[in-house]
């Protein structure tokens, strides 16, 4: 009985210590691959605005390492940090190889988007990560990319746990042949009310995309109160994640080809494997033309982009950003830019600005164009190939240890289940032969689990190594994409105000003057008290022609206006949201001193845009099929019910 | 709309040379194969079509497109309504063989446009019923003449022509104007129908002389930039080390390495351990 508990004993030491290894899979096909199929592009950017904006973390400031690490380590996505995973410095060279690693797979996404979209319509923008005002991890862009009015942005980023002991387990990855993408694919809550704007997000980052739109639409309305229409570019959504902050709901469903409409689609967290092809070609001389990426991920991704694109209203989506854009270049057309006018001296005017505006995206489209160039063609992009050349390697290694390990523990287990039968089967009678075969078999049992502990400690030796060793590669791609980032950005700023100064000169010199202009008076949606702002034509103080309007109420609901006014309330045709802390919903068509009347259509989370018959405010039901709400937007004019 | 005036007089400078037989640039008229296709109208106009048409300068292709494409420019918006004003607000009879230069001298003429605007509008009326009248020879021969001379399509080309019509267009509009044309209850609505008309154009002539001066910034800039920041790239490019990776790949190997030699060694003195107890 002795001698079974000590095979019992050695088995369980088998078993604990070294364990089944894992082997560090992931998926061949990324969902967003088989949930994408590629579609022409119909969609047109409004003028002087851009299509997709591609943001992604670049770099972390000197005086916000600490503070970024600290956040990366206590918010893990899929699991919680041991307190022995957060004091391993190599869990920082993970946080730092986050950085390094979105700054050059956001490329693989700028090339594939560049490819489907028209010149000029997809910009990056890195950001910075850094602190604020009061000391808190914050981001922000670069470049001057979110300045420019765009349909589309696209939040990317690369996720690896930053437990280096998890490396080869389940935990999400992106180091040798795995990559773990997180997106958030958003646009102005303006084109999409019921989802706040959210169109398709990572599963981890959908309650933080939500959040940051509901802070971004509370923003928008404090600075229409004190008469602004621009609010600063949001913080990157990643960087909301490992800041914890807080969360929002929305109607969600899982990504597919078709889902239901207003909705955000939820993008599952998943390590995908990269093309093992493309990525054996890493060290070719053309390796700058291979993309491990873009067949497993960022083609499909491209296309649903596309898809997207096809289905927002772009001119609701670009046409705040674009109103703060054009109020830089004339103060007193920007609100009136939102809805626009028949007046044809306004009409030649908003077309010399959007000139400008025009000039202007093309301008940071080529800094865009030479950053991919720096980073992906140069000596950046050879150096980060050949660190996934070498991440592979160590991967594979480890795969291979993690396969003879798994092979020592089975010869382990086998020997101490034969010994332990060898045992059983001899009773108290033990011969010699049968001690001498049993005490062999827990020798081998014994040599076998020592080699599979060794094994295992060798598989994480050979990870511990590669990421302790690494950190000086690291920091040299670091700073080189950040030099080269900064250093374009310098350059274009330079250059580019120098540039606007000459477009500013022209336009002054050549546009006509107008007789209406935008300014700020009292407003009400539903014709009480003037308490809340219009900018746009006005009379008398109070709202009167073409702008928007925002009013606020201590419950917590907000109205936002585009459209006609009249006597300080909505009349005509416009378009108003309603945010309530339970969501967003929108109600296009007529309006009629306050009140919606006649055929609108009505958008709300989780149903589909329905046309309904106002009279007075009150619905009376559903619109004949084939009626049309009046619209300002001429890219919506083709919605039914 | 100086650069423009200047253009028409040099319009008027190349013809006189021509008309002085002075050589200038000299080529053959080209032949266009495609048949002319010709209205009613057209078709008994077509020898007072084909004799002012002679009257254009012949052996120069710019001076002839450009007398063709202003007349064009000239005529554009012109309905019958507001034919019907020129008509009847024209005082002076124009000769039909009148040569088109002399009819376009007389409406520049500053002098004669102040002491007689209904001559001016008669002129005007000229040259805006030929362009009509003939508009299938005026096509024609302009498209004859893009064919021989891809240049003459060029925007900017264009855009100076177009200027000098919206010169000539606007002396007729001050004439029509001074007349009381404007206020007349028949004719009033086609001449300020016409005169928004010239609103237009000159807005759309203004913002394309706008959008030539972006483009060309833009064309600058961008090729500056373009050039600035392909050589930063360079620049810090060059300054990468690329031996880091390699070595410090390498080290971790070495690392790796001792790591695997002192595994094995293990594994030796367990084997070792094992084998001397029995």
């Amino acid at each position: 009985m002795k001698r079974a508990s000590i095979v019992a004993a050695v088995a369980m030491a088998a078993l604990t210590l070294a364990g089944c290894a894992a082997t560090a899979t992931g998926t061949k096909v990324s969902a967003m691959t088989t949930s994408s199929v590629p579609v022409p592009l119909e969609a047109k950017a409004p003028d002087g605005s851009t299509l997709v904006v591609v943001r992604y973390p670049a770099m972390v400031e000197t005086d916000a390492r600490d503070i970024y690490y600290d956040a990366y380590l206590n918010h893990a996505i899929d699991g919680k940090l041991s307190k022995r995973a957060s004091d391993n410095p190599d869990a920082m060279n993970i946080a730092d190889s986050t950085i390094i690693k979105s700054n050059y797979f956001a490329l693989s996404l700028y090339k594939e988007l560049a490819q489907r979209l028209p010149d000029h319509s997809v910009l990056l923008s890195p950001h910075a990560v850094s602190l604020d005002n009061d000391g808190a991890l914050t981001s922000k862009p670069m470049t001057g990319a979110e300045s420019v009015a765009t349909v589309l942005t696209v939040d990317f980023s690369t996720y690896s746990f930053p437990d280096p002991d998890r490396m080869m387990k389940g935990e999400p990855l992106t180091f040798g042949d795995l990559i773990t993408p997180l997106i958030v694919v958003h646009t102005d809550h303006r084109a999409a009310a019921p989802t706040r704007g959210v169109l398709l997000s990572s599963n981890d980052l959908m309650g933080h995309a939500a959040g940051s739109a509901e802070r971004d639409i509370k923003g928008f309305l404090a600075a229409m109160q004190s008469g602004q229409l621009e609010v600063e570019p949001a913080k990157l959504h990643f960087i909301s994640y490992i800041t914890g902050e807080q969360t929002g709901q929305l109607k969600t469903s899982p990504l597919s080809l078709a889902g239901p409409e207003n909705v955000a689609q939820s993008y599952p967290l998943e390590k995908v494997v990269l093309d093992r092809a493309a990525l054996s070609q890493l060290n070719a001389e053309d390796a700058g033309n291979v993309d491990p990426l873009a067949n497993v991920f960022s083609s499909g991704l491209a296309d649903r982009i596309v898809d997207l694109l096809n289905d927002v209203d772009t001119n609701k989506a670009a046409m705040m950003s674009r109103a703060a854009a054009v109020s830089n270049f004339d103060p007193n057309l920007g609100a009136l830019s939102l809805v626009g006018m028949e007046d044809p001296d306004y009409q030649s005017r908003i077309r010399y600005a959007e000139r400008l505006l025009d000039a202007e995206r093309k301008y940071l489209s080529v800094q865009s164009l030479r950053m991919y160039d720096g980073i992906h063609n140069g000596e950046v992009g050879v150096q980060m190939r050949d660190l996934l050349s070498a991440e592979r390697d160590v991967l594979d290694q480890r795969r291979k240890l993690a396969q003879q390990q798994n092979m020592a523990t089975a010869a382990a287990i086998a020997s101490v289940v034969a010994a332990g039968v060898a045992v059983s089967e001899s009773g108290n009678n033990v011969s010699m032969s049968e001690y001498i075969l049993a005490d062999a078999l827990r020798s081998a049992a014994i040599l076998a689990t020592s080699k599979a502990i060794m094994l295992n400690r060798e598989s994480k030796a050979v990870g511990a190594n590669y990421l302790a060793s690494i950190v000086p590669a690291l920091e040299e791609q670091t700073s080189v994409q950040v030099n080269l980032i900064e250093s374009n950005e310098t350059i274009t700023a330079i250059r580019f105000e120098d540039l606007r100064e000459k477009l500013q000169t022209l336009y002054a010199e050549k546009q006509r003057a107008v007789d209406t202009i935008a300014t700020s008076c009292g407003y009400s949606h539903d014709g009480a008290d003037l308490i809340g702002k219009w900018q746009g034509v006005c009379a008398d103080g109070r709202a009167a022609g073409p702008g928007v309007g925002v009013v606020q109420y201590d419950d917590g609901r907000a109205f936002e206006y585009f459209g006609e006014a009249k006597n300080g309330q909505p009349h005509g045709t416009g378009y108003l949201i309603e945010h309530t802390s339970s969501g967003s919903t929108a109600i296009e068509g007529n309006f009629a001193s306050g009140k919606p009347d006649g055929i609108v259509m009505l958008s709300a989370a989780g149903v589909p845009d329905q046309l309904r018959i106002y009279k007075n405010g009150v619905d009376t039901g559903a619109a004949p099929s084939g009626a049309i709400a009046p619209t300002l937007f001429s890219a919506s004019s083709d919605e039914t019910g | 709309m100086k650069a423009g005036f200047l253009s028409f007089c040099a319009i008027a400078i190349a013809s006189v040379a021509v008309a002085q037989g002075v050589e200038t640039a000299i080529a053959p008229t080209p032949i266009t194969d495609a048949p002319l296709v010709l209205s009613e109208a057209e078709a008994a106009q077509q020898e007072a079509c084909l004799t002012t048409i002679a009257g254009f300068p012949s052996e120069n292709t710019t001076a002839r497109y450009q007398f063709f494409k202003l007349t064009e420019m000239m005529a554009m918006d012109a309905d019958p309504d507001f034919r019907a004003a020129l008509a009847h607000f024209g005082d002076g009879n124009v000769p039909p063989e009148t040569p088109l230069l002399e009819v376009l001298d007389g409406i520049a003429n500053p002098v004669m446009r102040q002491a007689m605007p209904s001559l001016t509008v008669a002129q005007s009326a000229y040259l805006i019923d030929f362009a009509v009248d003939c508009r299938s020879y005026v096509n024609g021969q302009m498209n004859s003449l893009v064919a021989f001379d891809e240049s003459l399509s060029h925007a900017e080309f264009n855009e100076i022509i177009s200027e000098d019509a919206l010169f000539l267009r606007q002396i007729l509009s001050d004439a029509l104007y001074r007349l009381g044309a404007a206020s007349d209850e028949v004719y009033g609505p086609a001449v300020t129908a016409n005169s928004a008309s010239l609103v237009h154009m000159r807005d759309t002539i203004e913002y394309a002389s706008f959008d030539t001066s972006v483009g060309e910034l833009e064309a600058l800039y961008m090729d500056d930039l373009d050039g600035r920041l392909a050589k930063a790239n360079d620049m810090i490019n060059g300054e990468m080390d690329r031996e880091i990776t390699g070595a410090t790949v390498a080290m971790a190997d070495e690392m790796s390495e001792a790591i695997r030699e002192e595994n094995r060694r293990q594994m030796l003195r367990t084997l070792y351990g094992i084998l001397n107890s029995y």
